[in-house]
């Protein structure tokens, strides 16, 4: 095998956020292994599959077509009582993509910058010496390796075992996180195969939303993502396709997925000696919508930067490390804060107070609110309504 | 609430681990698993890896708090008491 026991990098996890470190440090000219627990990057996904414009960091990659299946001019978001608000985001807001083929597409990204790539090698444990993390041990096959970085990067998603390994407490509340169930499904009758689709409703999806992203030719990514709620996932995602024969009666399942979705308890610090972690793992995700792509991305250009200023000086203590959390916090952070906050808000509306948001607000208006932005009219509704003002009052 | 430092704390404790403890145990059904994490993820002991052919529990970790029932989008785990 290839594997060495020696890099400048070590980073665990082949999703989005572990490609794009790696391949940007590699192209800072260090020695970077990128290694993945599963046979093959990519499956199973967990993941709705849209990929906004925003995630500048994939986007400039230039994604190819065969990722690519479908492009996004905007979305209809459906309140609970069925009214629908049309949000048209101009020619073209993003992809619905083939998330295996992203994630394969970007680990082929960062190998092509030189940094090593290796599936099938789990991380069982993290290497700590004098309060430093010093390297991993991993295991490919029956093969056992013992390997020394001067940083280890956790990228390991959801689950997020290798931070708290190393001493970071990353672990999620239940409040902070929720369950998602999906399909791949054949033959869905879409409305309009340019526009996502999102379903609200307590009955439905809880505090959550139903989701149907078109892939094209009638397919499509029909799932849910929601918390808190008696029944599973699983039997509200089955519940609704089987009360909505007008969209899935001839509709077949070709995939099926399941997956948790940190939507909260962003980190103030997310580095320690000689160890940073980043994306799912780190709860960069948006609160809102629940996309993590463009957050890991993002976050995973900086850290890359980080960490190889810190190799190059010499010094990767968590003080010269914590540059990253500041840079995060003011390019995302900070942001993603104010989403949380709007999320926690939208949790305690009842089925009624959000058909009165969807009859006042426009598709701009919710586009601007996903994105963290204040809403100009916000104030003028939650007027009308002295409860929702009290709910509120953090978020003017 | 008693307080943890206190001797009492510390039989109550004896006793939960000790006795009642084994009147429960989880019940991971393979069969709905879709090695999704999830669970790991919330997890506050770290008492769960996810491997190829679904969840394992470290038995000397778990506490048997019920978060990862809750969390399964598949309801796989059950904690039974």
């Amino acid at each position: 095998m290839m594997l060495k026991n020696e890099y400048d990098v070590v980073i665990v996890g082949a999703g989005p956020g572990g490609s794009i470190t790696a391949m940007h440090l590699a192209k800072h000219g260090l020695k970077v292994a990128l290694l993945e627990k599963r046979q093959e990057i990519g499956t199973p996904k967990r993941c709705g599959e849209g990929l906004p414009l925003t995630a500048t960091e994939i986007i400039k990659l230039g994604v190819p077509d065969y990722v690519i299946r479908q492009p996004i001019n905007g979305a209809i978001v459906y309140a609970p009582s069925g009214k629908e608000v049309i949000v048209n985001m101009g020619d073209l807001a993003g992809y619905v993509v083939e998330r295996k083929e992203l994630d394969k597409f970007l680990a082929y990204e960062a190998a092509k910058a030189g940094a090593y790539v290796q599936a099938k090698t789990e991380v069982t444990d993290v290497i700590i010496e004098n309060n430093y993390v010093v390297g991993v041990k991993a295991k490919y096959q029956d093969q056992e390796y013992i390997i020394k970085a001067k940083v280890v990067i956790a990228a390991d998603g959801v689950e997020s075992t290798i931070a708290r390994k190393a001493g970071l407490n990353t672990t999620n509340k239940l409040i902070d996180i929720e369950s998602g169930f999906q399909f791949e499904m054949a033959n869905v009758k879409i409305r309009d195969p340019k526009k996502l689709e999102l379903f609200f409703g307590k009955e439905i999806a809880g505090r959550g939303y139903l989701w149907i992203f078109p892939k094209g030719d009638g397919v499509a990514n029909v799932g849910i993502g929601t918390a808190m709620t008696e029944k599973s996932a699983r039997q509200l995602l089955e519940e609704w396709i089987e009360s909505r024969p007008d969209l899935f009666s001839q509709a077949s399942i070709i995939e099926v997925n399941a997956g948790g979705i940190p939507v909260g308890g962003l980190l103030d610090n997310m580095v320690l000696n000689g160890f940073a972690v980043v994306g799912d793992a780190a709860h960069q995700v948006n609160a809102i919508h629940g996309g993590g792509m463009h957050e890991a991305t993002d976050a995973g250009k900086l850290l890359a930067d980080v960490v190889a200023k810190a190799i190059e000086n010499n010094d990767v203590s968590q003080e010269a490390l914590s540059l990253y959390n500041k840079l995060w916090w003011e390019a995302r952070g900070n942001k993603l804060l104010k989403v949380q906050k709007l999320r926690e808000f939208f949790d305690k509306l009842s089925d009624d107070d959000m058909n009165m948001m969807a009859e006042s607000l426009s598709g701009d208006d919710l586009l601007k609110m996903a994105k963290g932005s204040k809403v100009v009219g916000l104030a003028k509704i939650l007027i009308k309504k002295p409860k929702l003002l009290l709910l509120a009052k953090h978020l003017i | 609430m008693i307080n943890p430092d206190s001797f009492i704390y510390d039989i109550v404790e004896f006793i939960y681990f000790n006795c009642l403890c084994r009147f429960m145990s989880w019940n991971i059904n393979n069969r709905k698993c879709l090695s999704c994490g999830a669970c790991v993820g919330v997890c506050p002991v770290n008492a769960l890896r996810l491997t190829e052919h679904g969840v394992e529990v470290d038995k000397n970790k778990c506490i048997l708090c019920n978060t990862c029932a809750t969390i399964c989008p598949v309801k796989a785990i059950k904690v039974e008491k």
